[in-house]
């Protein structure tokens, strides 16, 4: 995602995770919170809007199928962030926040681009499909978490925990 | 309507060729490996969702009356980075393919025309395929989209064939063989 034509978000402004299982291929970017709120504020989304998805983890994403056959796919509903001391929790899924903002009256522009600079809440990616989206992810900022990302691969199911992210 | 008749395909086809055989030396340079690969075939090929959208002329383009052609359409908006990047490669499939058996459209998600504008001021090869607006994100949402951008190629006979997931380089000989195959469906 880019919060304006030349001003790159994506440039890491910390470490980035990353994993590779059974062809699916996960890059995580964690963003600052003035990179995440910058990126919506350019879209229209009210300032108010904007603290409440920017103050928590928000992740750049990029998710692959790196497999030469057979599809991959996944439910971000089913994925969860655990910290030392709370217990796992599902990440926020853009058809939540869509159904917030409309109630809140976010200008549908504004909606529009929050929904399709998201990960999807569920997708089916082809051999050589990937995406690239955000991921609010449940967990305040400077707070150590781990991330379980859950996929379907060749009728099975897989799960991967990543261990000891942090958002700056 | 072009239905694509021998006499007037087989210069087109050699233009093709010609086109592939130049690229597959230009594919010896690197691809970012975000884009490589061609497009997924979709077996059952589905009839594509119709849409009348205007480009930024204030024509309306409506796809069902492109039947006859090979129509690639791409799903983008100028915030995403891999729609960014991949657009040259769309104006330089444009170039190569036949013009009365085939076009690029580009269907842009919910933005102004300043906005897009001001972008494609910028983009080298600048875009000579229409750009269509898609204000409330309707066409988007009546298609089998799920992130931008996703691209798709219509077969001649207005069905899905072809889908592409994430930013491509176009002009690289895999999916321009897949493309070159539908212009030679009847």
């Amino acid at each position: 995602m880019g919060a304006m034509l030349s001003a790159p978000v994506l440039t890491p402004a910390a470490e980035d995770y990353s994993f590779s299982r059974s062809g699916f291929s996960v890059k995580l970017t964690p963003l600052t919170r003035d990179q995440a709120a910058s990126f919506y504020l350019a879209r229209g989304l009210p300032q108010r809007e904007t603290e409440r998805y920017s103050r928590r983890c928000v992740l750049a994403a990029t998710l692959r199928n790196e497999r030469t056959a057979g599809a991959i796919s996944f439910r971000s509903g089913e994925w969860r962030a655990r910290t030392r001391d709370a217990p796992a929790q599902p990440v926020r899924t853009r058809a939540q926040w869509i159904e917030e903002f409309e109630a809140a009256g976010v200008p549908e522009p504004a909606r529009i681009a929050f929904e399709w600079a998201q990960v999807p809440d569920q997708h089916e990616f082809e051999p050589g499909d990937w995406i690239q989206g955000m991921l609010a992810v449940p967990v305040d900022r400077e707070t150590a978490f781990d991330l379980m990302l859950r996929w379907r691969a060749e009728g099975k199911n897989h799960e991967h925990w990543l261990t000891g992210l942090r958002c700056p | 309507m072009s239905t694509g008749s021998r006499d007037c395909a087989a210069p087109d086809r050699r233009r093709l060729l010609r086109a592939l055989a130049a690229l597959s030396l230009a594919a010896a340079a690197p691809v970012s490996a975000q884009a490589a690969g061609g497009f997924t075939p979709i077996t059952e090929r589905p009839p594509a969702p119709d849409f009348s959208l205007a480009d930024e002329d204030g024509k309306i383009w409506t796809l069902s009356s492109l039947k006859g052609k090979v129509v690639v359409v791409n799903f983008w908006a100028t915030w995403c980075p891999p729609c960014r990047r991949e657009l040259p490669s769309l104006e330089r499939l444009r170039r190569v393919l036949p013009p009365e058996q085939a076009l690029v459209l580009g269907i842009n998600v919910a933005e102004s025309w300043d906005t897009v504008a001001s972008f494609i001021a910028g983009v080298e090869p600048a875009p000579a395929f229409p750009i269509l607006y898609d204000e409330n994100s309707a066409v988007l949402k009546a298609w089998p989209v799920k992130g931008l951008p996703t691209t798709f190629v219509i077969d001649r006979k207005g069905r899905i064939a072809l889908r592409a997931v994430g930013g491509r380089e176009f002009d690289q000989p895999e999916p321009l063989a897949q493309i070159g195959a539908l212009l030679r469906e009847k």
